[in-house]
C-alpha cells in the first residue's frame, strides 16, 4: 500500500469524524413544536404525547420506576405527559450535567441555584428565557410566588429559572445542647449580642470540662453572611445599607473587630482544636457524644427540631441575627427550562402544576401513598407500618428544589404550623437593597480565578481565629491584589451601578 | 517527522520491509486503531483552549478568545509558586520512588522462601489498592489534633505539645513524600521484581563461581540488566512532571487553606479556580500548559538518553 | 562470613516485617473502624481496638443486597473481559516494537507516547463514545474507553521484551521457517510471563477500582459497578462538604449521611473480594514468574 494515500486516507477518516461530531454539535434550539395550540394550564385538548425530562441532583432510589410510573399516570390525564426522573449523584454532578449540556442531550427541566452555576450556564445559553412562556403556560406561577421571589431570580432583568418557594431569607445563630442549656439555666431568648454569647461559653469553658464551646469555623461564616450581602471575593454590601456601594470587607472595621474577638474567642479556647478542618456536621455528633456544647447553623423555622431528629440528641437554637433575604436565597433552588427542550411550553404547564397541584408536588417529594407513606391528617403523613429511614424505597430527594413547598405534606414528628412559621419568617426577613442584582463574572473571569486560591488560602484561617487577623489581612490583601482584585472591584461596581439605573426607572 | 521517514528510505526498500514486516505491522494495528479513537480523534478539543465556550454556539462555533483563557495561570505569582511545587514534588517521588522501590526489589529477589515471598509481594501492593477518599480518612485519623494517634503518642511518650497538623504547612512536604511513597513502592517494586526475575541464572552461576559478593552481583548484573526497564518508567514519570495526583494533594490535606502554600499543584489550583467560574476554555488551557512544558522536558531528556543507548530511549 | 550469612535475611525480614505492618494497619484500621459502635468512634476517634463492635454498618449496607449483587457481577464480567482483552492488545502492540528492526518503530513510540502528553480533554472524549459508539449505558463503556489500552503498559513491556528476548532465538525460529504470529505465541509469550502476569494484575487491578468511567457514562442503577455503588457515597461527601458554606441545605444533606462506620465498610465491601481473590491470583502471578525464569 503506498504510504502516502495511507497518511492521505486518515487524514481523511480525522477530519470526517471531527464534522461527524461537529455536526452533532448543532443543538436545535427546542421550539414549542407541537403544542403551540394549547391554551393556558388545564386545557389538555390537542396536545401530543410528550415526556418531560427532569434533572435534580439526587441518589437514584430504589422505587424511582414506580414513582415515575405513578407521576406519569397523573401528568397524562393533566397535561397528556409523561416523566422521566433523572436523578444525578452529587458528586457527579458537575461532570456530568456539563457533558450533558455540551453533548446537546434533550432533556427538558434541570435543577440550577446560585452555588450551582446558575448566572454562569444563562449566561452561556443553557437554560431559555421564561417570561413569556410563564405568562402563556404558567399564569398561576407569579401569584404562588410573589413578585420579591421572582425579581430575585433574575439575570439582568430577564427570568431563566423559577425559584422553589419555601423559606425566603437566611435566619443565623447556633444550635445548642438542650441538656446543658437546662442545667446553667440560659436565657435563651434573650441573646442578642456577641456579649452575650461569650457569658454563656465562658461558664460552659468553666464549668464543664470535656466539654468544647463551639465546634467548627461555621460561626463566622454566618456572622459574615448575617452581616453582609456579598457579591464577589470580600466586596459586599452591608446590610442594613442605604446606597448601593460596596465596601471591601477587608478594610471594614466591623469585620476586623470581629475577627479580633475571633481571635480572642480561639486563645480562650472556646473553639475546637480541629477547627481548621471540622464541619457542622462533625459538631452535631461531638454534641451527641457530649464533647462540645454549640455550633453555628444557617435557621429557619423549626431547625433545631430537624436537626435533633436526624442527629438523635436534643438541640435548641439561638437567632443571632434577624433574617436576611439576598439575592443568593432567592436563588437557592430553582429549576430552569433546557435549550435542549424538545417542549419548552408542556415543561412549562409541568411547572405551573408543581405550583399548584399539592397532589403532584407530593408525589415527586414522599412518593406513593400507602406504600411509602400513610396519611393522618389532612396534610400530616408518617411511615406505614414496617417501614422506617433505613428501608424505604423513596427517600425523600429533597423537596426544597422542587415548586411550592408549603403545599408539601409534613410529617407526623414535625411541627403542624410549619408552612404558617415559615411565611411569618419570611415576613419578617429584611431584604438586601441589592436584592436582585446577580454579579455576572465573565468579563473578570481570570482575575477571579487567581483570586479564590487566595481566598482559600487566608479565608480558612482568618475564620477559624487561629491566628492574629491584621497579619492574615494584611497577607492577604497583598497577594490579592497581586492577583487583578482592583479589576473586579471596579467591574463590580460598574455593574451594580447599571443595575441601579434598571432599578430606579 | 514522518514525513523525514520516508524520504530517507527509498521506496523500494520500503516496499520490501514491509512485506517482510507485514504480520508485525498488523499486530500493532488493534492498539493504533484504539489510541486512534481514544486519543487523537479527541485531540480537536484542545481548541476550546482557544474559544470563549458557550452552549448554544458549540465547541466550534463559539467565538476565539485568543490566549485569554491563559491569562489565570500567569495573572500572579501563583504561576511560580504551582508550577514549583509540582515540579519538585514529582521530582522527589521520582528519585525516592525508584530508589526505594529498586531497593525493595533486590531485596524480595534475595528471599528464597515461595510462600513468605509471596505474602510481601501481596501485602506491599495493599496500598495502590485503596481510594484517595478512604487514605484521606487514614491520614486524618492519624494527625488530627484532638484523638488522632501521632499526636496522642507525642504526648504519651515523649510528653510533646500536641501539634496541630493541619495548621503547619512545614510538615507536608515531608507528610505528602511519605504518603505517596507508602501508596506506590510496592507496586513499583512489582515491576522491577518481575524484571529481575526475568534476568537469565546463568549470569549468577558464573558470578558465584568468580567469587563475587551479593552486593557486587546486584551492581554489577542485576542493576545494568534492569536498566532499559529503570530508564524507560523514569522517561515515562518526567513525562508526567507537571502533572499531580490530585487525591493526595487535594483530599489528604483536607482542602485546608492553611496548607495551601506546600500542597498547591497546579491541578489543585486549577480546581479551585474553577469552584468558582467553572470555565472549561480555562481547564483546556491549564491541561495545555501542562502537556506543552511536558513535551519540551521530555524531549531533552529522550535525546540525553538517545546519546547514551539508542535503544533505551522511549522513541 | 558465617555471621553475616545469618545477619544479612534477618535484617531484610525485619525491614519487611516493618514495610508489611505499614501496608496492613490502615488496611486493618478500615476494617475495624467499620465494625466499631458508632459510639465509640464520638469518644475514642478511630481506633484499632474498639471498645464495642457493631455489625450495624453491614446490616444497614446489605439491607438490600440484590443491588451489591447486581454490581458484583457488573464489576466481574467487565473485569475478566478487559483483563484479558487488553493484555493481548497491550502484548501485540508492544512486541513489534521491541524488534529493532521494525520499519517506523520510532514513529509508532512516537505514536504512543504522545498520548501521555496530550489529550483533547473530557469533553471530546465522551462526545466521541456517545456520539461516534453509542456507548451510554453499556457495559462496554466500564471496559472501553480509557481503560483498554495503557500507552505507559505498552512502553513498559517493549523494553521487557527488548532485554529479556535474545534475538539468537528469534532469529533461529526465523530460519526454521516459523512466522512471526508462531513466534509470538509460541515462543515470546512463553518466555515473558513474568511481564504478562505483571500487566495482567495492574490491569485488573484498574478495571477493579475503576468507578470514572461507571460514573460518567451510567445512568442506569442496574448497571452500576461495585466500585462506583461504594466510591459515590464517600465522593458526595466530600463535594456536600465542599459547597457546605455555599447554602443551608447542603448542611441537611449532609446530616443525612451515613456515619463513618458506613463510610468504612463500604471501602471494605469494595476492596474485600479482590483481597479475597488475591490469593489465588498470585498463585498464577508466581507461577507465571518462576516458569519464566526457569527458561534458560
Amino acid at each position: 500500500m503506498n504510504m502516502k494515500k495511507a497518511y492521505h486516507l486518515v487524514l481523511m477518516i480525522m477530519l470526517s469524524s471531527m464534522l461527524a461530531l461537529a455536526g452533532c454539535g448543532k443543538g436545535d434550539p427546542g421550539k414549542p413544536a407541537d403544542s403551540a395550540s394549547a391554551g393556558g394550564s388545564g386545557s389538555d385538548a390537542g396536545l401530543k404525547p410528550y415526556k418531560i425530562t427532569l434533572v435534580y441532583p439526587a441518589t437514584a432510589p430504589k422505587d424511582l420506576q414506580l414513582v415515575q410510573d405513578e407521576m406519569s399516570k397523573y401528568l397524562t390525564e393533566k397535561i397528556n405527559a409523561t416523566i422521566e426522573l433523572k436523578p444525578i449523584e452529587w458528586a457527579s454532578w458537575d461532570d456530568k450535567t456539563n457533558l450533558m449540556k455540551i453533548s446537546n442531550e434533550p432533556f427538558d427541566l434541570m435543577f440550577t441555584a446560585s452555588w450551582f452555576s446558575y448566572a454562569k450556564d444563562a449566561a452561556k445559553g443553557q437554560y431559555l428565557e421564561l417570561d413569556e412562556l410563564m405568562s402563556q403556560y404558567g399564569k398561576d406561577i407569579p401569584g404562588v410566588l410573589g413578585e420579591d421571589f421572582i425579581k430575585g431570580s433574575r439575570i439582568d432583568g430577564k427570568l431563566f429559572a423559577l425559584p422553589t418557594k419555601k423559606e425566603f431569607g437566611q435566619g443565623f445563630g447556633f444550635l445548642f445542647d438542650k441538656k446543658l442549656v437546662d442545667k446553667y439555666k440560659f436565657d435563651i431568648s434573650g441573646v442578642k449580642s456577641l456579649e452575650d454569647l461569650e457569658a454563656i461559653f465562658k461558664t460552659i469553658k468553666e464549668n464543664e470540662p470535656g466539654v468544647t464551646p463551639i465546634v467548627s469555623s461555621k460561626f463566622t461564616n454566618i456572622w459574615e453572611a448575617a452581616n453582609y450581602d456579598g457579591v464577589v471575593a470580600n466586596l459586599a454590601i452591608p446590610r442594613g445599607s442605604k446606597e448601593l456601594k460596596v465596601v471591601d470587607t477587608l478594610e471594614d472595621p466591623k469585620f476586623i473587630d470581629f475577627y479580633k474577638r475571633m481571635h480572642q474567642w480561639n486563645q480562650n479556647g472556646w473553639f475546637d482544636k480541629d477547627i481548621l478542618t471540622s464541619d457542622a456536621d462533625q459538631g452535631v455528633n461531638m454534641i451527641k457524644a457530649g464533647k462540645a456544647f454549640a455550633v453555628a447553623q444557617s435557621l429557619k423555622p423549626g431547625k433545631d427540631k430537624e436537626m435533633s431528629i436526624s442527629a438523635g440528641v436534643e438541640l435548641v437554637q439561638v437567632e443571632t441575627a434577624e433574617p436576611f433575604t439576598t439575592t443568593g436565597d432567592a436563588q437557592g433552588a430553582m429549576l430552569g427550562i433546557s435549550r435542549t427542550s424538545k417542549d419548552p411550553a408542556r415543561a412549562m404547564m409541568f411547572l405551573n402544576l408543581l405550583y399548584t397541584d399539592p397532589k403532584l408536588l407530593n408525589m415527586l417529594d414522599w412518593g406513593i401513598e400507602g406504600k411509602h407513606y400513610v396519611k393522618k391528617s389532612e396534610n400530616m403523613i408518617d411511615y406505614p407500618e414496617g417501614v422506617n429511614a433505613d428501608n424505604q424505597g423513596y427517600p425523600n430527594p429533597g423537596g426544597w428544589m422542587f415548586g411550592n413547598q408549603f403545599n408539601s405534606y409534613l410529617w407526623a414528628n414535625e411541627d403542624p404550623n410549619k408552612w404558617e412559621e415559615f411565611k411569618k419568617f419570611n415576613e419578617r426577613s429584611e431584604h438586601s437593597i441589592a436584592l436582585g442584582f446577580a454579579f455576572n463574572q465573565e468579563p473578570v473571569k481570570s482575575e477571579l480565578a487567581s483570586i479564590s486560591n487566595v481566598e482559600q488560602e487566608f479565608g480558612s484561617t482568618l475564620r477559624s481565629g487561629a491566628a492574629d487577623p491584621e497579619e492574615i489581612i494584611a497577607k492577604w490583601k497583598k497577594k490579592r491584589d497581586a492577583a487583578g482584585f482592583a479589576k473586579v472591584k471596579a467591574e463590580v461596581e460598574k455593574q451594580l451601578a447599571e443595575w441601579a439605573k434598571t432599578q430606579s426607572k | 517527522m514522518l514525513r523525514r521517514g520516508w524520504n530517507m528510505r527509498n521506496t523500494s526498500y520500503l516496499r520490501r520491509s514491509l512485506k517482510k514486516y507485514k504480520w508485525l505491522l498488523l499486530m500493532t494495528l488493534p492498539g493504533v486503531v484504539y489510541l486512534f479513537i481514544n486519543n487523537y480523534i479527541p485531540m480537536y478539543g484542545v481548541i476550546l483552549a482557544f474559544k470563549n465556550y458557550n452552549y448554544v454556539d458549540g465547541i466550534w462555533g463559539s467565538e476565539w478568545a485568543g490566549l485569554d483563557n491563559f491569562k489565570f495561570l500567569f495573572n500572579s505569582e501563583n504561576a511560580y509558586v504551582i508550577t514549583r511545587n509540582t515540579f519538585l514534588y514529582n521530582f522527589v517521588f521520582i528519585v525516592l520512588n525508584l530508589v526505594l522501590s529498586v531497593f525493595v526489589a533486590l531485596l524480595i529477589n534475595e528471599i528464597k522462601d515461595k510462600v513468605i515471598s509471596r505474602f510481601y509481594q501481596s501485602t506491599f501492593l495493599l496500598p495502590h489498592i485503596i481510594s484517595m477518599v478512604v487514605v484521606a480518612y487514614l491520614v486524618y485519623s492519624f494527625l488530627n489534633v484532638d484523638s488522632g494517634l501521632v499526636n496522642r503518642l507525642l504526648i504519651k511518650w515523649f510528653g510533646a505539645e500536641a501539634v496541630s497538623w493541619y495548621g503547619e504547612p512545614k510538615y507536608w512536604p515531608y507528610i505528602l513524600v511519605i504518603v505517596n511513597a507508602w501508596k506506590n513502592v510496592g507496586y513499583l517494586s512489582i515491576i522491577y521484581f518481575a524484571s529481575i526475575i526475568g534476568i537469565d541464572k546463568e549470569y549468577y552461576e558464573a558470578a558465584t563461581i568468580d567469587g563475587a559478593s551479593k552486593w557486587k552481583q546486584m551492581t554489577r548484573i542485576t542493576i545494568p540488566l534492569i536498566l532499559p526497564v529503570i530508564t524507560t518508567m523514569t522517561l515515562l514519570a518526567v513525562s508526567g512532571i507537571l502533572r499531580s495526583d490530585f487525591g493526595l494533594f487535594y483530599q489528604v490535606p483536607m482542602n485546608t487553606g492553611a496548607l495551601i502554600p506546600t500542597t498547591n499543584t497546579i491541578d489543585t489550583f486549577v480546581y479551585r479556580a474553577m469552584v468558582q467560574s467553572g470555565d472549561i476554555g480555562m481547564s483546556t488551557a491549564a491541561g495545555f500548559y501542562q502537556s506543552v512544558v511536558c513535551f519540551v522536558l521530555i524531549l531533552v531528556a529522550n535525546a540525553a538518553v538517545r546519546r547514551i543507548n539508542k535503544r533505551d530511549a522511549l522513541f | 562470613m558465617n555471621l553475616t550469612k545469618r545477619i544479612g535475611p534477618a535484617l531484610i525480614h525485619l525491614f519487611f516485617w516493618g514495610f508489611t505492618i505499614a501496608s496492613l494497619v490502615p488496611f486493618v484500621l478500615v476494617f475495624m473502624v467499620s465494625i466499631s459502635s458508632e459510639d465509640s468512634i464520638l469518644k475514642n476517634g478511630y481506633s484499632l481496638f474498639p471498645s464495642t463492635i457493631s455489625f450495624a454498618a453491614y446490616r444497614f449496607l446489605f439491607n438490600d443486597f440484590s443491588e451489591i449483587a447486581k454490581a458484583y457481577g457488573v464489576t466481574i464480567v467487565s473485569t475478566l473481559i478487559g483483563t484479558v482483552v487488553s493484555l493481548l492488545i497491550t502484548a501485540l502492540f508492544a512486541y513489534p516494537l521491541s524488534r529493532p528492526d521494525l520499519p517506523f518503530r520510532r514513529t509508532l513510540s512516537f505514536y504512543i507516547f504522545f498520548t501521555m502528553l496530550f489529550g483533547g480533554g473530557m469533553v471530546p472524549w465522551y462526545i466521541t463514545y456517545v456520539n461516534m459508539f453509542d456507548m451510554k449505558n453499556t457495559i462496554f463503556a466500564m471496559i472501553i474507553p480509557n481503560l483498554l489500552l495503557s500507552a505507559f503498559n505498552v512502553l513498559l513491556m517493549r523494553s521487557f521484551f527488548a532485554s529479556s528476548i535474545p534475538e539468537s532465538v528469534i532469529e533461529s525460529a526465523t530460519i526454521d521457517g516459523a512466522g512471526e504470529l508462531k513466534i509470538f505465541f509460541k515462543i515470546v509469550v512463553p518466555l515473558s510471563l513474568p511481564i504478562m502476569a505483571t500487566i495482567g494484575l495492574f490491569n485488573t487491578l484498574s478495571y477493579w477500582n475503576d468507578w470514572y468511567n461507571c460514573m460518567l457514562f451510567i445512568d442506569k442503577p442496574e448497571l452500576y459497578n461495585i466500585q462506583y455503588l461504594m466510591t459515590k457515597t464517600l465522593t458526595n461527601i466530600q463535594y456536600l462538604l465542599m459547597k457546605s458554606n455555599s447554602t443551608a441545605q447542603v448542611g441537611e444533606l449532609l446530616a443525612k449521611m451515613p456515619q463513618e462506620t458506613v463510610r468504612m465498610a463500604l471501602a471494605v465491601v469494595g476492596i474485600a473480594p479482590l483481597l479475597f481473590a488475591y490469593p489465588f491470583f498470585q498463585k498464577y502471578y508466581i507461577s507465571g514468574i518462576t516458569s519464566g525464569a526457569v527458561k534458560g
